[in-house]
């Protein structure tokens, strides 16, 4: 198949994907309080499994403690006391490149 | 819509390089110019983008290549249900529209915003412009890529811009203890389940975090649980 044909189709995918839920969305009534608590815990869960697993995973092989980690320390703290998340976005990489630097 | 363009502006500056990334990397592969371009805008999520394009130029059967790609994709189902009582007070044009707008940034960012905004006028707009910033300069960087080609150095670690952004998303959701303890389940369950094909580690550690969350959500007091 074409990489072109491949491609429509992941995007068909995607698409598809990213619809799921909203295109059921005049099928569920109320939405039951339980179920509100579970979508609440839908951000911070998936999030912190997609940081940790970039962080620790790098496509084959784990990764060991380096500048990374050190970094994204600084810019959890930096986000957590300021609530900015335009400036930990901006400091984040000139962090990680002074800790480079650094060795 | 100002507010969404606000909001994702930050996420943009680091979207165009990023496109830049994905666009070295495809036209580093075998795939012709213009399908490595509007894999970016069928597509538009950039771990996907690149798994595909560098199975496409290994050779791997179409069907592996396409499952791979969606099932790092899986992720997208969470959003949507998260949004979906939000986005059905929309009309369909502006449901299925915006459909294809949710990245990872343009949809946690109205995930959050929907919990302090509920006029379903102001989130659309929010969501849209929230999502038209973010995809223009992700385009824009993978033209660039794709047709400029060459190595960004390895010393700038654009590879970090994955898990800042994800950083910069997460730290404002982990409110409570009990989504504290979500995201630290989250977290571990990833990590420890990358045995698991790309994006299915992904899913096993968000059903770790969404069940420890809600089991200490509705523990801690019943009555807020839902809050």
């Amino acid at each position: 198949m074409s990489p072109l044909a491949q491609i429509l189709i992941a995007g068909l995918g995607t698409y598809l994907i990213r619809i799921s839920f909203i295109a059921l969305a005049d099928r569920i009534g109320e939405i039951p309080p339980r179920v509100q608590t579970m979508l609440s815990m839908i951000p911070p869960s998936v999030l912190a499994a997609i940081t940790a697993n970039s962080l620790f995973y790098d496509g084959d092989s784990v990764r060991g403690f380096d500048e990374w980690h050190l970094a994204i320390v600084v810019v959890a703290f930096i986000s957590w006391k300021t609530k900015n998340v335009a400036l930990c976005l901006f400091v984040g990489m000139p962090v990680l490149w002074a800790l480079a630097a650094l060795g | 819509m100002a507010e969404g363009v606000r909001r994702i502006f930050p996420f943009s500056l680091i979207a165009g390089p990023f496109g830049l990334v994905y666009g070295a990397t495809a036209a580093e592969s075998g795939i012709d110019d213009v399908p490595a371009i509007l894999a970016s805008m069928a597509i538009v999520a950039g771990a996907s983008q690149i798994a595909l394009v560098e199975l496409i130029d290994e050779g791997a059967s179409w069907i592996v290549a396409v499952a791979t790609a969606l099932v790092i994709n899986l992720r997208f189902s969470l959003y949507s249900a998260s949004l979906s009582p939000d986005f059905r007070r929309f009309s369909p044009g502006w449901r299925y529209g915006l459909g294809y707008l949710l990245t990872d940034q343009t949809a946690v960012l109205s995930i959050v915003e929907y919990e302090q905004r509920s006029d379903p006028e102001y989130q659309r707009w929010f969501t849209l412009g929230a999502g038209l910033w973010f995809v223009l300069p992700w385009w824009g960087g993978t033209a660039a890529g794709v047709l400029l080609g060459g190595d960004i150095p390895d010393n700038w670690q654009i590879g970090f811009a994955v898990p800042l952004m994800f950083t910069a998303l997460l730290v404002p959701t982990v409110v409570g203890r009990p989504k504290v303890a979500a995201a630290i389940a989250g977290a571990a369950v990833a990590v420890g389940t990358t045995w698991l094909p790309d994006g299915v580690n992904i899913m096993a550690g968000a059903a770790a975090g969404i069940t420890v969350g809600t089991i200490l959500s509705e523990r801690a007091d019943p009555e807020e649980a839902a809050a």
